[in-house]
């Protein structure tokens, strides 16, 4: 028979409010502590972020070259063996892979800058009709005859839009080898084909260079062969039989070759990254940002953009601007290198999708910079935008494309494990300028210091125990010594001192983590805003990880508490009072 | 003596909490202010290591053609927080020879040294002077024009003849022949003049007429005093300020934006945190300092029912139990001084707190009405 009846929570409740402070300053007590281990554990963790993040910069970051480069195309455009990839992707002590894409795109509304790089392109070349200002100069080098003569252009026949206009002057140097420049008079009306003057760091000025070749020159120079008849007869006068021609081309290829030139005013080579930080010019800081900042692996899948500071400053947009990129199905393919223009004289004939406006989150541009020989370089119309997911299409690796990371911890491994096995393979590995042997020591030590964080916790954790078994015990032991004298049932008395504790741990929880919250968002996570996104936890995260670390920690409390209260009852009542 | 331990041995428990919590706070404030600074010193040494170069760049994309004009360069190369700056300039002129004169493509230079390093030029004295009264020249220019070293020439613009009708001064140079020029790309028409000479107002480019087209630095490199790398962002603001929209400022700040700025927040993080200890501490031990004195009330209240006056309670609880708390704090430091540094600073932040909640609380015991203070312990 159940004699006796158990108290109701609400009288219960009452009991303890009957002096509130003595909760209140439990539960001020319990937040306290537990904000205060709290603030240790985050502490740790962001910490263990910041020592890792700052670890990666240091990060080996590389691509694999083949030792010996067979075949016309230069090695770093050479296609990456699979088998070589496949050692890269198993291999454990390699962090980060990614191999970027390279789409042709358009910008709407939007010029291209007027550049070269590496690659002659179809809208380098210019078509005009215009009179001879002046001839500067003659001269004979080797199997040439020189002319630098300038011209005032009538009309532009086929040409970049925004590079040379109606009316403009132009200096063209002509290289001869047929006699043309001997009939070259001032005053007199010629049409000229023309190519830009090529500048290191391929700018494309009004300086242009006209070449009339012979037979035998354009026989030996393979490129030439392909468009031989754009390397001879390129001024002339004009007369009815060729008024509608440039050079040698018959009316339907003169008529292309303007088309096509008009057709790449709005291209662009849109190189699609996971992370900017892992191209090895980003790294050894020849390619810098000038403001805002790259892509890294957060912005997967956003519409974000980073253009050339040529780019952004002839169209006036400034990082935080956007504009409306459409991609197309392909890129082009020039002996191995990536383009998202064709190859010269060839037809642009990638299709293009829908615009989609795209934010401008960084402007880059070089300390140096070589239009001809830069091969891990990217050109001035080069726009970078993240890729939609981390998967790496392999087989369009090449060294160019390709960017490996092998953490700090793991260099000396993989010198020793993975690099003969690529070696084997026909590759070596080409790599960033890493300083890390440098500062290892000083982080070391600073790793080692954070983990001290968790040291303080537990130790805060042991005291709160303490503090507040011992607090229960001094406020609230006459309830417990009454219940004892009125040989109440066990629960009843050990609720004497569960109950306040349940109450002031809960209490407490709700000061302590919204205060914990209010710290993590103004002080720590305000502090380390250089830290992707992705790799800092939410609000939301943070709380739930702080009520659970609370409610672990509670739970533990109690469970002591109740021993502790197993043992106070084994005592006799007069000594326990 | 017997005293204070009758007083502790009453209730140990809460004075023990009190010695407890103290020893843990300071001893952990203690410890994050060690970490703090040992921290800071790989920091510095981090830092020192970190060299932030930088370049002034003409934003068209044509760095070739550099031309810095003299006003901002200047007020770039006299910052403060600039070190081992580099600055070239280039102008064309004319010698006066026996023959009449010659042109000659003019360096200008602030660091000879470092300029005949860039250029593949071999020095053969090893202190070069770059004093505005010397000229650098090829020896096979001086035997083409049968100079020879030491000899006094004459340099003037070019535009400005000789003979012509000119209000500005040519400039007399002593020939200096330190310099070896041949495995250097130079012709033999070059020569390398001081930077002071060559931006000096009343003398060589600023000649009327030339300021337009010579006046101009063609290259402008330095690096960050290491001293200041961690405070490169406003480093880099001021530059920036400084140039217009036909600069660019190129910095090697990767490991500053990446390294030294990361590790200057974690340290700032660290002294929140530190912050956060001791307000944990304050408060605590002021609770705890609650409970020290509240526990004295039983005995307040008996002496105020046999007549003993206020303000000597008051007195005497104080003496008591503030002796108390200075001992244990006192002995407290002594033995954590001989695990860690202790700052003696911290104990006087947080005593200080807990003897004003202790006075507070007596104050309002003292004063409570008697039959209330009497009503509190019927709970």
């Amino acid at each position: 028979m159940k004699v006796y009846k158990e108290m109701e929570i609400y009288k219960e409740i009452k009991i303890l409010f009957k002096k509130p402070w003595k909760i209140l300053l439990l539960s001020l007590i319990s937040a306290i502590f537990s904000l205060a281990m709290l603030v240790l554990i985050f502490q740790f963790m962001l910490d263990k972020k910041v020592v890792n993040h700052i670890e990666d910069n240091y990060s080996k970051v590389a691509t694999l070259m083949p030792i010996e480069n067979k075949g016309k195309n230069r090695a770093e455009y050479k296609k990456i063996d699979l088998s070589a990839l496949k050692i890269l992707e198993d291999s454990k002590l390699i962090s980060d892979i990614d191999v970027r894409d390279t789409l042709s795109g358009k910008i709407k509304d939007y010029k291209s800058v007027n550049s070269y790089f590496l690659f002659p392109q179809t809208n380098h070349v210019i078509a005009f009709d215009g009179r001879i200002e002046k001839i500067l100069d003659k001269t004979k080098m080797g199997d040439f005859n020189i002319a630098n003569v300038r011209f005032k252009i009538d009309t532009v026949l086929g040409g970049k839009s925004s590079w040379i206009g109606d009316g403009e002057g132009v200096s063209v140097l002509i290289l001869d080898q047929t006699g043309l420049i001997n009939n070259l008079d001032k005053d007199r009306k010629y049409r000229v084909l023309a190519v830009t003057d090529l500048k290191e760091m391929g700018i494309m000025d009004k300086s242009l260079i006209s070449y009339n070749l012979n037979r035998e020159s354009i026989e030996k120079n393979n490129f030439l062969n392909k468009n031989k008849r754009l390397f001879t007869n390129t001024v002339f006068e004009i007369n009815e039989s060729n008024k509608n021609s440039i050079s040698n081309l018959s009316e339907k290829e003169t008529r292309y070759l303007i088309e096509e030139i008009k057709k790449l005013d709005d291209v662009f080579s849109v190189r699609l990254v996971k992370d900017m930080n892992l191209i090895l010019p980003v790294i050894n800081e020849v390619m810098f940002l000038e403001s805002g900042r790259f892509i890294n692996k957060g912005d997967l899948d956003k519409n974000f953009c980073v253009v050339s500071l040529n780019f952004a400053k002839k169209n006036n947009l400034n990082a935080g601007d956007e504009i409306d990129i459409s991609l197309a199905d392909k890129s082009y393919d020039i002996d191995g290198y990536p383009s998202g223009y064709p190859e010269f004289f060839k037809a642009l004939d990638a299709k293009y999708g829908e615009y989609k406006t795209y934010k401008i989150i960084g402007i880059y541009s070089y300390s140096s910079f070589n239009s001809k020989e830069s091969s891990f370089l990217y050109g001035h119309n080069d726009i970078f935008i993240p890729k939609i997911d981390d998967i790496n299409n392999f087989i369009k690796a090449n060294p160019y494309s390709l960017s490996f990371k092998v953490n700090v911890k793991n260099m000396t491994t993989f010198d020793e494990k993975v690099l003969p096995l690529l070696e084997k393979e026909g590759y070596q590995v080409f790599e960033s300028s890493n300083k890390w042997s440098q500062v290892e020591g000083n982080f070391n030590s600073i790793a080692k210091k954070s983990i001290r964080n968790l040291f303080y916790a537990l130790l805060i954790f042991l005291a709160k125990i303490f503090v507040i078994i011992t607090g229960i015990n001094l406020l609230f032991k006459n309830e417990y010594i009454i219940r004892r004298i009125f040989a109440g049932p066990q629960k009843h008395i050990k609720a004497s001192y569960l109950k306040p504790f349940i109450i002031s741990a809960n209490l407490g929880n709700l000061l302590s983590i919204p205060l914990l919250i209010f710290i993590y968002n103004k002080f720590m996570v305000a502090n380390i805003k250089f830290l992707p996104e992705s790799q800092i936890p939410s609000l939301m995260l943070a709380a739930i990880l702080a009520l659970v670390l609370s409610l672990i920690m509670d739970i533990i409390i109690f469970i002591i508490l109740n021993i502790y209260l197993n043992s106070k009852t084994k005592k006799n009542i007069i000594e326990v009072m | 003596m017997n005293m204070y331990l009758k007083r502790i041995g009453r209730k140990p428990l809460i004075f023990i909490l009190y010695i407890i919590l103290s020893a843990v706070g300071i001893y952990s404030i203690s410890y994050i202010n060690h970490d703090i600074k040992n921290i800071r010193e790989e920091y510095k040494d981090i830092k020192s290591k970190t060299k932030i170069q930088c370049r002034i760049l003409s934003s068209s994309g044509s760095h070739e053609n550099n031309r810095i004009v003299p006003e901002i360069g200047n007020l770039i190369l006299n910052l403060n927080e600039v070190n081992k700056a580099y600055a070239e300039a280039f102008a064309q002129a004319k010698i006066s020879t026996k023959d009449g004169q010659t042109a000659v493509g003019v360096y200008a230079t602030n660091d000879i040294e470092i300029f005949a390093l860039k250029n593949n030029i071999t020095i053969e004295n090893k202190n070069p002077s770059n004093t505005k009264d010397i000229v650098y020249v090829n020896k096979n220019f001086l035997k083409k024009n049968q100079l020879s070293g030491n000899s006094k020439l004459k340099m003037f613009t070019e535009g400005f003849d000789l003979d012509g009708k000119r209000k500005d001064p040519l400039i007399d140079l002593t020939v200096n022949t330190d310099l070896d020029f041949t495995k250097s790309n130079f012709s033999e028409n070059i020569v390398i003049i001081s930077n002071k000479l060559f931006f000096d107002k009343d003398l060589f480019l600023h000649s009327k007429g030339l300021e337009e087209f010579f006046g101009h630095y063609t290259k402008i490199e330095f690096e960050i005093n290491d001293k200041y790398n961690d405070d490169f962002e406003r480093i880099e603001k001021e530059i920036k300020s400084i140039l217009n929209k036909d600069y660019i400022l190129y910095s090697t700040s990767r490991d500053y934006y990446n390294v030294i700025q990361p590790l200057k927040d974690k340290i700032n993080l660290q002294e929140k945190l530190l912050l956060i200890t001791k307000i944990s501490l304050i408060i605590l031990t002021s609770l705890i300092s609650f409970l020290l004195i509240n526990r004295e009330k039983e005995e307040i209240l008996i002496r105020r029912i046999f007549g003993e006056s206020g303000i000597k309670i008051l007195l005497t609880v104080f003496k008591n139990t503030i002796s108390l708390l200075f001992l244990s704090q006192l002995l407290i430091y002594l033995l954590l001084k001989q695990l860690i540094e202790v700052d003696i600073l911290l104990l006087l932040q947080y005593l200080p707190l807990n003897i004003t909640v202790i006075i507070i609380y007596l104050i309002l015991i003292t004063r409570k009405k008697l039959i209330k203070l009497y009503q509190e312990f019927g709970a």
